[in-house]
């Protein structure tokens, strides 16, 4: 049966074909989409100034580190344990829509955030450090300790249970977070060696590696992890 | 629907139908803030009509629909904007998301997509991209299911020509391209 050959030409025409829902993912996050329940009338010039600082904040730099070339770590939707340890994302206030900062993880995350968002103390409760929940992608979210805060429910998302799902693969996720941060526009074949390397070194042996995106010669590599699936991507992005 | 179905409902719609949407809005915004402010008024309208949701295998279709207007009000408003600053037309054009293909092939074929009537393109970006039925564009577009069908025909027969005219410079860039790739 032959092709439709329209189908092929929409296809060219597609800017979408060669973004995989990994680096859809890492471009946008479905929180503030979920935060439009939880807050049933919004002021829609303060929400989209606020998603504005968000975008800021958290998309410029998330889209930095794609572009750059850094590895991009695609975990599945999950409320279980925690899945990305390679970042965490500090607020600034008890809600998604308010300033946020994407910052490596750090094992003392409230703490960390406490210090770099300088968060006051609004409760009387020295012990209230603030709290700690799982956004839809399975990495943590830390918010600052508030009175009015209504727990990680009240924003549509997980509590933090405190477990890290695999140390084996979250030691791998930030070693080739750091190897793709070094090397900005390997080929795919190079990566996917120093890949294998790796993860032989970190006992993940029976995970699979493909590759996808351009083939060309000049495409950079960058790299998309499937915790759930064991699976690693590297992408070529024609520059 | 009480509020905390209501919510659920919503979060699951959220979780499983906002990559769709986004690459819905990708293939026809090129500008990535345009596709967030979309994408963000696409699932307000869907939560504030989250009684009129339809069951799940239409769910999509619905939210496509939304989206559609979404952007067809924006381009409006744009090109009202760029009359009043009698911007260039071209400029609209000017894209910040990657293709990951700028070959002189995809220009010259998308410079021959563009003669074609907007709504025949729009029929067929529907056809081939979201490779949706025609019951489901017919929801889309407001229209009858027979009269997507017919329109579809003529879109491609329309497209057939178009190509067919501008064969010699599809051709010529398909050369230029592999000597520069050379």
């Amino acid at each position: 049966m032959s092709r439709d050959p329209f189908e092929q030409l929409f296809e060219s025409l597609d800017r979408t074909r060669q973004i995989t829902d990994a680096q859809i993912d890492e471009l946008f996050s479905v929180e503030p989409l979920i935060a439009i329940a939880h807050d049933p009338d919004p002021q829609r010039s303060a929400s989209r100034s606020g998603r504005r600082l968000w975008r800021r904040g958290t998309v410029v730099a998330t889209v930095a580190v794609v572009l750059i070339g850094s590895a991009a770590a695609a975990i599945s939707l999950s409320s279980g344990p925690v899945e990305s340890v390679t970042s965490m994302t500090c607020y600034q206030h008890d809600s998604l829509s308010s300033t946020a900062n994407v910052v490596s993880y750090d094992s003392k995350p409230l703490a960390f955030c406490s210090q770099l968002l300088h968060w006051p103390n609004s409760t009387k409760d020295p012990h209230d450090k603030g709290s700690l929940c799982l956004l839809s992608n399975g990495s943590i979210a830390a918010f600052p300790p508030s009175r009015k805060f209504g727990g990680c429910k009240s924003l549509g998302l997980e509590a933090f249970n405190g477990r890290i799902a695999n140390s084996d693969a979250a030691r791998f996720q930030i070693q080739a977070q750091n190897y793709f941060s070094h090397h900005l526009c390997d080929s795919r074949v190079t990566a996917r060696g120093a890949i294998l390397r790796l993860l032989g070194a970190d006992g993940l042996t029976e995970w699979r590696v493909r590759l996808t995106g351009s083939s060309s010669p000049t495409a950079c590599a960058t790299l998309a992890i499937l915790t759930s699936s064991q699976e690693v991507e590297i992408v070529g992005i024609r520059r | 629907m009480s509020d905390a179905t209501g919510v659920a409902e919503y979060t699951r719609l959220v979780n499983e139908h906002s990559r769709s949407i986004y690459r819905y809005v990708m293939r026809r915004l090129s500008d990535r803030s345009s596709c967030e402010d979309v994408v963000s008024e696409t699932f307000l309208i869907a939560w504030r009509r989250r009684d009129q949701l339809p069951s799940r295998d239409r769910e999509l279709a619905w939210l496509y629909a939304i989206a559609f207007r979404v952007i067809s009000n924006q381009r409006r408003s744009r090109d009202r904007r760029n009359r009043l600053t009698v911007r260039m037309a071209l400029e609209r054009d000017g894209s910040d998301i990657e293709t990951n293909d700028d070959s002189l092939e995809v220009e010259s074929i998308m410079n021959v997509v563009k003669y074609l009537r907007s709504d025949e393109r729009v029929l067929l970006e529907h056809v081939y991209w979201e490779r949706l039925t025609y019951r489901e564009i017919a929801v889309i577009l407001g229209v009858s299911e027979n009269a997507v069908g017919i329109r579809i025909n003529r879109a491609k027969r329309n497209l057939k020509l178009l190509l067919d005219e501008n064969s010699d410079s599809v051709r010529l860039s398909r050369i230029i391209d592999e000597e520069v790739e050379g």
